[in-house]
């Protein structure tokens, strides 16, 4: 059975700290949701809320269409891999997979140590749990580690066992809180790869927090971002990448991170940086400060005989092979820095000398504009409008 | 064993430190020694022979038997392993809930309830002896196992050290069991404790030395010979049977100090464990 989540306003307070300020979300059957957030964006508590291990202070969590706000984490059927693994430290991998079922299907003298013996029906239930163990192994490959303590594994072995034992309950709803963040960062691509595999198999509803914004889109179908305990936007990931909603949202996502120039709008709305002309309007906003964003990927050299919207010295040249780094001081305004991304076979005229400043250009549709507040302004770039260029 | 050796410019305060140990071990284990000798020596030899450890003639076998003769021991012993037993289960049962509550759940009030916990602390058991005494007398309860257990049923001592131990618990872990469904009790006795092992170890062994050698509190509420725990046997035992012969008293007392220098012997690096653990001695 396939089942949703709907998030109805939640917020939270821990003490006059409010960590979650009416989260509204609708997660689909069947998806691979993200939320991310830099740490402290109050993710990992909305997580805890979802799964019933914490409470809100207001709003309404419902799996399916049943509202579950008094239901305890167990009666909830979610399923939560956590950031350190969680095992049982003196159990045995199979014993903290089968913990779920055998509490699940035993009664309590039957789980205590001698009454247990007295149980007819125990041996019974007991292989009927040791099949649903060895399957589950199967499926991740553990099934030589089921004898092992949780110290006798490696992370990586860890994590499949505690993905094991979420799997085993066949929930409707699994919760992941930064599941690979404790693992090396070859381990990390390969695990990716294996969850993302898992969902497509399993099918089930997935919400995953992390820190990590390239998880977060290379994974989910859609990602939530929070920021200071608000839903900045949700949306598919190359919805936030090409139309950040917020300055927070454009400076999270991508990396290298995009450049940030503080620019300037003049009376009749025309926007500069540092001066020169950006090529973008802003009619609503005229004589205001904003924040100009530009993806690596979309600053050039100028072309000879162009305008630049930016004068800036060379300071490192970076090459990764496939594509070039080059790190620019802005002219005038040493405490900025921008980054320009070329493709590996993308000639750059650089002069050679640092001294010179270069010129780097832009085209309008490319740039992002935010208000005093961080939020995006709609701006009008050589007369063609912006939302169509992005879209 | 090169290990071991420090720098050679340190081994001057290497061995003075040393000898200052081993000094003071030795004025520690002299008592035991000289119970050990007089263990084994004649009647006639214990106040004449000086300070010779070496004794002339052997009474060993003469003084052990009369001692298990003359004086009920296994019987105190007996009373000192039920009255050590039945404190320290209830100990674990009533401190290992209330410093998992204390740890780990959240309620109200439970800054105020650890407060009360660190000040009974601060109790000593001379003070609340008399009430307890008073309050023992009125129910005819004197003279009895439960008499000499009851002042020790609840250890704040084994809360506080609980909940520290506890309180180190991956709260991930117990978020884990939740989810899994596991009842809080479950979660506490088969995920929590068996974790904090160590601790109970030397929480146990610091109990059972505790009520194995105490002598004030039997002193007050038993009467009776026949419920007298060991320290107190062997005060009776001194007092009205062996007269002057030291040779049999101190062949008593060794019968009696043997099994928790046994459990030491057994349990040595929990018990060094415990104390590094608990910074009490």
């Amino acid at each position: 059975m396939l089942f949703g989540l709907t998030l109805g306003a939640i917020s939270k307070a821990f003490g006059t700290t409010r960590v979650l300020d009416r989260v509204s979300l609708t997660v689909e059957p069947g998806e691979f949701v993200s939320l991310v957030g830099p740490s402290g964006c109050g993710k990992s508590t909305l997580l805890r809320i979802i799964a019933g291990l914490e409470r809100q202070d207001d709003g309404t969590v419902s799996i399916g269409s049943r509202v579950v706000d008094a239901l305890s984490p167990r009666q909830r059927n979610i399923a939560m891999v956590f950031q350190n693994y969680a095992l049982y430290p003196h159990m045995s991998a199979f014993e903290n997979i089968a913990l779920p079922l055998s509490v699940g299907r035993l009664s309590l003298p039957e789980r205590l140590p001698l009454l247990k013996y007295l149980s007819p029906r125990r041996a019974r239930i007991m292989r009927e749990i040791a099949n649903e163990v060895e399957a589950v192994a199967g499926q991740l490959k553990i099934e030589a580690l089921l004898a092992r303590k949780p110290g006798q594994l490696s992370g990586g072995q860890r994590q499949r066992v505690a993905l094991a034992r979420a799997m085993v309950r066949q929930p409707s709803l699994f919760l992941m809180d930064e599941p690979l963040s404790n693992l090396d960062a070859q381990l990390r691509v390969h695990m990716r790869d294996e969850l993302t595999d898992l969902h497509a198999r399993l099918g089930a509803t997935f919400v995953y927090v992390t820190h990590d914004q390239i998880e977060a889109m290379t994974m989910s179908s859609r990602v939530a971002m929070l920021d200071q305990g608000r839903l900045a936007q949700f949306g598919t990931p190359i919805e936030l990448y090409d139309r950040p909603a917020t300055l927070a949202v454009a400076t999270f996502i991508g990396s290298p991170a995009i450049n940030v120039l503080a620019a300037h709008s003049d009376a009749r709305g025309a926007v500069a940086i540092a001066g020169r002309a950006s090529g973008l309007h802003v009619h609503a906003l005229p004589d205001q400060a904003l924040s100009l964003c530009v993806r690596p990927e979309h600053l050039r050299l100028a072309r000879p005989g162009e305008t630049p919207q930016l004068l800036a010295r060379l300071r490192r040249n970076e090459h990764y092979g496939a594509e070039r780094l080059l790190h620019f001081d802005l002219a005038g305004d040493s405490a900025r820095s921008v980054i320009v991304r070329l493709a590996h076979d993308e000639n750059a005229a650089l002069g050679g000398a640092s001294e010179t400043a270069i010129g780097l250009a832009f085209e309008p549709q490319h740039a992002h504009l935010f208000n005093a507040e961080g939020l995006r302004v709609e701006a009008l770039g050589h007369g063609t409008s912006y939302r169509t260029a992005a879209q | 064993m090169n290990r071991l050796l420090p720098p050679s410019h340190r081994l001057p305060g290497f061995i003075l430190a040393h000898a200052a140990l081993l000094a003071g071990a030795c004025f520690m284990l002299l008592p035991f020694v000289w119970m050990l000798l007089t263990a084994i020596r004649a009647p006639d030899e214990i106040l004449t022979g000086g300070l010779n450890p070496i004794p002339r003639s052997f009474h060993a076998v003469e003084n052990f038997s009369g001692a298990l003769a003359q004086a009920p021991l296994l019987n105190f012993m007996l009373n000192g392993a039920i009255v050590c037993a039945g404190i320290l289960v209830v100990q674990l049962i009533v401190a290992i809930p209330a410093a998992y509550a204390l740890a780990k759940l959240r309620f109200r009030a439970r800054g105020l309830l650890f407060a009360l916990v660190i000040a009974g602390l601060c109790v000593p058991i001379q003070v609340p002896a008399l009430p307890l005494y008073l309050a023992l007398a009125e129910f005819n309860l004197l003279d009895s196992y439960f008499a000499m257990m009851l002042p020790f049923f609840l250890s704040v001592f084994a809360i506080f050290l609980f909940r520290q131990t506890f309180k180190t618990f991956p709260d991930e872990i117990i978020h884990a069991a939740r989810v899994d469904g596991v009842g809080e009790f479950e979660i506490l006795w088969r995920i929590v404790v068996p974790s904090a092992f160590p601790a109970i170890a030397a929480f146990s062994i610091f109990s059972i030395v505790a009520h194995w050698n105490d002598l004030y509190w039997p002193m007050i509420v038993i009467q009776r010979l026949e419920y007298a725990p060991p320290p107190l046997g062997m005060l009776f035992f001194t007092s009205s049977e062996s007269g002057a012969s030291y040779g049999v008293l101190m062949a008593g007392a060794t019968i009696i100090t043997a099994p928790l220098v046994i459990v030491f012997l057994i349990a040595r690096r929990r018990f060094v464990q415990g104390i590094t653990m608990t910074g009490i001695k």
